[in-house]
C-alpha cells in the first residue's frame, strides 16, 4: 500500500507561458485519481443541484446528488429552501426515493421514523417506551443539513465542504452568463416538462471539454451542418428553422475563462431569427438593454465547473454531469425556457432541442459515441501526453478585451476573431481549477512538513 | 381475403404481420422498405417521461424523445445514418425487433393497434448488449396493397439510454 501523497501537478502542467498546457492522460482514466476527485472536487466544492423553479411550492422537493451522495431540497412549509442528506439518521435509509415531487412529512421505511419538509425530527417510533438514554434525548435526530446551500437567481448549487467561497465569489463574473438566461423571461426560467437521461462509458471531463469545444464541430457533427443545408435546399422535406454551422464562418466568436474552472464559448449569431427568443426581443430588449439582449440571441456555451453547462446555440439546454466511474458518465438534460414563453416560440424551442441536443437526437450522439473512442485510446496506457489544450495561445490574453467590455466584466483570459480559431486556451480554467483542488492535500502536506522542521 | 371480410383472429394476425415486417426490415436495414410503411404525413411520437409515472402528453409543449409531424424527419434520420458522416451511426448495432400483445381495432377511418415491443440489440464493436423496451399504438390504412401507418407512438419504458437510441432501437 501506498502512503505517498497525490502529486496533482504531475497530472496538470500548467506552462501556458512558455507555450505548453499539458494535461496527463491518467486524469481520464486511474481510478484512484477518480476517487479523488469525487473526494476533493464533487463533495468539497460549490457544485450545481437544479433550478428553484424545480421546486416552485412550500413542501415541494427534489433529490439530487453532491458528488456520490444522495440529498433532498425541499420547501418548508414557508416556502423556506433547505438541503438536507437523503438518509434517515437512525439507520439510514433513503427517506425520498422520487425525483420530484410535494410532501409535508418524509417517512422513513425501515423504522417509521418522521421528518417535517424543514428536516425536524417530528416523529420517533414508541419513543417514550424505547429506554432510551438521556444521552439520546440530548441528540438531535433531525437530518443532517448539507453544510452549504444557496442560489444564485434560481440557481442552486450545494456545498459538503463548509469552508469555501460564497457562492457569489465562487461564480464570479460567470454569474453575468446565467443573468443572461435568467433574465430572458420577465419572470425566469423553467424546465420544459419532458427530461431524459443517458450515460457515456467515458469520463466525465470529456463531457466538461466538449461544451466548449468548437474544434470538433465540423468534424463531429457533418451529418447534422449536411441535412441542414438539405433542408434548406428542399433536398429534405423536413422544414424546421434551425441553427447552420456553415454561417459561423462569416462570424466573431471568442470565449472567456473565469477563476474556479469556468468558461463561456460565444459567437454571433447570422440568423438571430432562427432562435424562440426572437418574437419576444423587443420586450426583453426593453428590460436588459440592447447589449445584453443581442447577447441573448448569440451563440452562448457555458461551463460551471464542475457539473453543469447550459447550451445555446439553438434552444437551450441545461446538463447535468454526474461521474459514476472513470469509463462512466451519467447525464440529466433539460430543456430551459422563459417562463410564459408564447406558444409558438415554445414549440420551435422544443423542436430544435430534440432535433440537436437531445441525447436522442442528431448530434449529441456523435459526441457520445466520439467520447466513448477517446476513452477506449486511452486504453493505450503507454501514452500519457494529449495535444489538445494549445490552440489559440497565440492569440489569447490576459484579462478582457473589447467583448467583455461590452458586459463589463473581468475574465481571467479572453480570445476573440474568426470562427476557425477553434480555441484550446477555454480548458485551461477547468485544468486549473482541478489542479488547484486535487492539489489540496498535497499542499497540506507540504505545509504540515514544513511546519514540523 | 378482404379486410371486411376477415374475423378478429384474421385481423389481428394481418396486422401482427405487418408490425413483422417492419421489424424485418429494420432488423436487415432496409431503410427504404422500412420508410414505405410511413405515409408522408405520419405523425411519429416517442414521448419523454414526465416523471416516473407520467408521460409527456403534448408534444407542442412538452419535450419528446423524437417527435415529427410527418415522415420527414424519419427521412432525414435515415439520410443521416446512410451518409458516413455521423460517428454514432457508422456501425451499427444488429438488432432484432419483437412485437407481441397486439390487440387490433376497428376505426371509422382505420385500423388502431396496441402492441408490446422489444429490441434486443449487440454493439459489435464494444460487445455490449441492450434491450429497449415498450408499448406502442399506431392508426394504419390500407394504400397502394400495402398496410401503412398514418400515426404511431411508441413508448420506451426504459429511458435511462446508453449512449445512443434512434428509430432502428425503436
Amino acid at each position: 500500500m501506498t502512503t505517498s501523497v497525490f502529486d496533482a501537478a504531475h497530472y496538470v502542467q500548467d506552462l501556458a507561458s512558455e507555450g505548453q498546457f499539458r494535461v496527463h492522460r491518467d486524469v481520464f482514466r486511474d481510478p484512484h485519481i477518480f476517487e479523488l476527485e469525487m473526494e476533493n472536487i464533487f463533495e468539497a466544492n460549490w457544485v450545481f443541484v437544479g433550478l428553484a423553479s424545480q421546486l416552485p411550492n412550500p413542501n415541494d422537493f427534489i433529490t439530487a446528488r453532491v458528488g456520490r451522495q444522495p440529498i433532498i431540497i425541499s420547501r418548508d412549509k414557508l416556502g423556506q429552501m433547505q438541503c438536507h442528506f437523503n438518509t434517515c439518521p437512525h439507520r439510514g435509509a433513503t427517506l425520498c426515493r422520487a425525483q420530484s415531487g410535494q410532501a409535508k412529512s418524509y417517512v422513513c421505511p425501515y423504522h417509521g421514523w418522521v421528518f417535517d419538509s424543514a428536516g425536524r425530527n417530528i416523529g420517533i417510533k414508541h419513543r417514550k417506551q424505547g429506554e432510551y438514554a438521556e444521552q439520546f434525548e440530548n441528540t438531535s435526530h433531525d437530518m443532517k443539513r448539507v453544510p452549504r446551500f444557496d442560489e444564485y437567481r434560481g440557481f442552486l448549487f450545494a456545498s459538503l465542504n463548509s469552508d469555501v467561497l460564497s457562492l457569489e465569489e465562487h461564480l464570479g463574473d460567470a454569474k453575468v452568463f446565467l443573468d443572461l438566461i435568467a433574465d430572458q423571461g420577465d419572470d425566469g426560467v423553467e424546465l420544459i416538462p419532458g427530461a431524459c437521461a443517458y450515460t457515456f462509458r467515458a469520463n466525465w471531463k470529456l463531457q466538461l471539454e466538449n461544451c466548449l469545444d468548437n474544434y470538433h464541430l465540423t468534424s463531429t457533427h457533418p451529418s447534422f451542418i449536411r441535412i441542414v443545408e438539405r433542408r434548406k435546399e428542399g433536398d429534405s422535406r423536413h422544414s424546421l428553422a434551425t441553427s447552420d454551422f456553415n454561417m459561423l464562418d462569416d462570424t466573431v466568436g471568442g470565449g472567456f475563462t473565469f477563476p474556479f474552472g469556468h468558461a463561456v464559448i460565444w459567437h454571433g449569431n447570422p440568423a438571430p431569427h432562427v432562435r424562440p427568443l426572437y418574437s419576444n426581443i423587443e420586450s426583453v430588449a426593453k428590460r436588459v438593454g440592447r447589449v445584453k439582449a443581442n447577447w441573448m440571441l448569440g451563440v452562448r456555451n457555458l461551463s460551471l465547473f464542475p457539473n453543469v453547462q447550459f447550451a445555446e446555440n439553438i434552444s437551450l439546454q441545461m446538463r447535468i454531469i454526474r461521474p459514476l466511474a472513470p469509463d462512466l458518465t451519467e447525464m440529466q438534460v433539460y430543456c430551459v425556457a422563459p417562463r410564459g414563453e408564447e406558444a409558438e416560440a415554445r414549440e420551435i424551442r422544443i423542436r430544435q432541442y430534440e432535433d440537436f441536443f437531445s441525447s436522442t437526437g442528431m448530434a449529441t450522439p456523435d459526441d457520445l459515441k466520439v467520447y466513448e473512442q477517446c476513452q477506449d485510446g486511452y486504453r493505450a496506457w503507454s501514452v500519457s501526453e494529449q495535444l489538445g489544450y494549445h490552440r489559440g495561445m497565440n492569440k489569447v490574453r490576459q484579462g478582457p478585451d473589447e467583448y467583455a467590455d461590452q458586459l463589463g466584466i473581468t475574465p481571467t483570459t479572453s480570445v476573440s476573431g474568426k470562427f476557425e480559431i477553434q480555441d484550446e486556451t477555454i480548458f485551461h480554467s477547468g485544468y486549473r481549477e482541478w489542479l488547484r483542488l486535487m492539489g489540496r492535500e498535497q499542499r497540506a502536506a507540504v505545509s504540515g512538513e514544513v511546519e514540523a522542521k | 381475403m378482404k379486410w371486411m371480410d376477415m374475423d378478429g383472429i384474421q385481423r389481428t394476425a394481418t396486422i401482427a404481420n405487418v408490425l413483422y415486417q417492419e421489424g424485418d426490415a429494420l432488423d436487415n436495414k432496409r431503410w427504404t422498405d422500412w420508410l414505405e410503411f410511413y405515409e408522408s404525413d405520419c405523425e411519429y411520437w416517442v414521448p419523454a417521461w414526465r416523471n416516473e409515472e407520467e408521460l409527456t402528453e403534448d408534444p407542442t409543449s412538452e419535450v419528446s424523445l423524437i417527435y415529427y409531424a410527418s415522415k420527414a424527419g424519419l427521412e432525414d434520420r435515415v439520410w443521416r445514418v446512410k451518409s458516413g458522416l455521423s460517428a454514432a451511426s457508422k456501425q451499427l448495432p444488429r438488432t432484432q425487433h419483437q412485437a407481441n400483445n397486439v390487440v387490433v381495432s376497428q376505426q371509422e377511418d382505420g385500423v388502431r393497434v396496441r402492441y408490446n415491443w422489444c429490441v434486443n440489440q449487440f454493439d459489435c464493436e464494444t460487445r455490449f448488449s441492450h434491450m429497449f423496451y415498450g408499448h406502442a399504438e399506431a392508426e394504419l390504412i390500407f394504400r397502394d396493397d400495402m398496410w401503412r401507418y398514418r400515426r404511431k407512438k411508441i413508448i420506451v419504458l426504459n429511458d435511462y439510454i446508453p449512449s445512443v437510441i434512434d428509430y432502428y432501437s425503436l
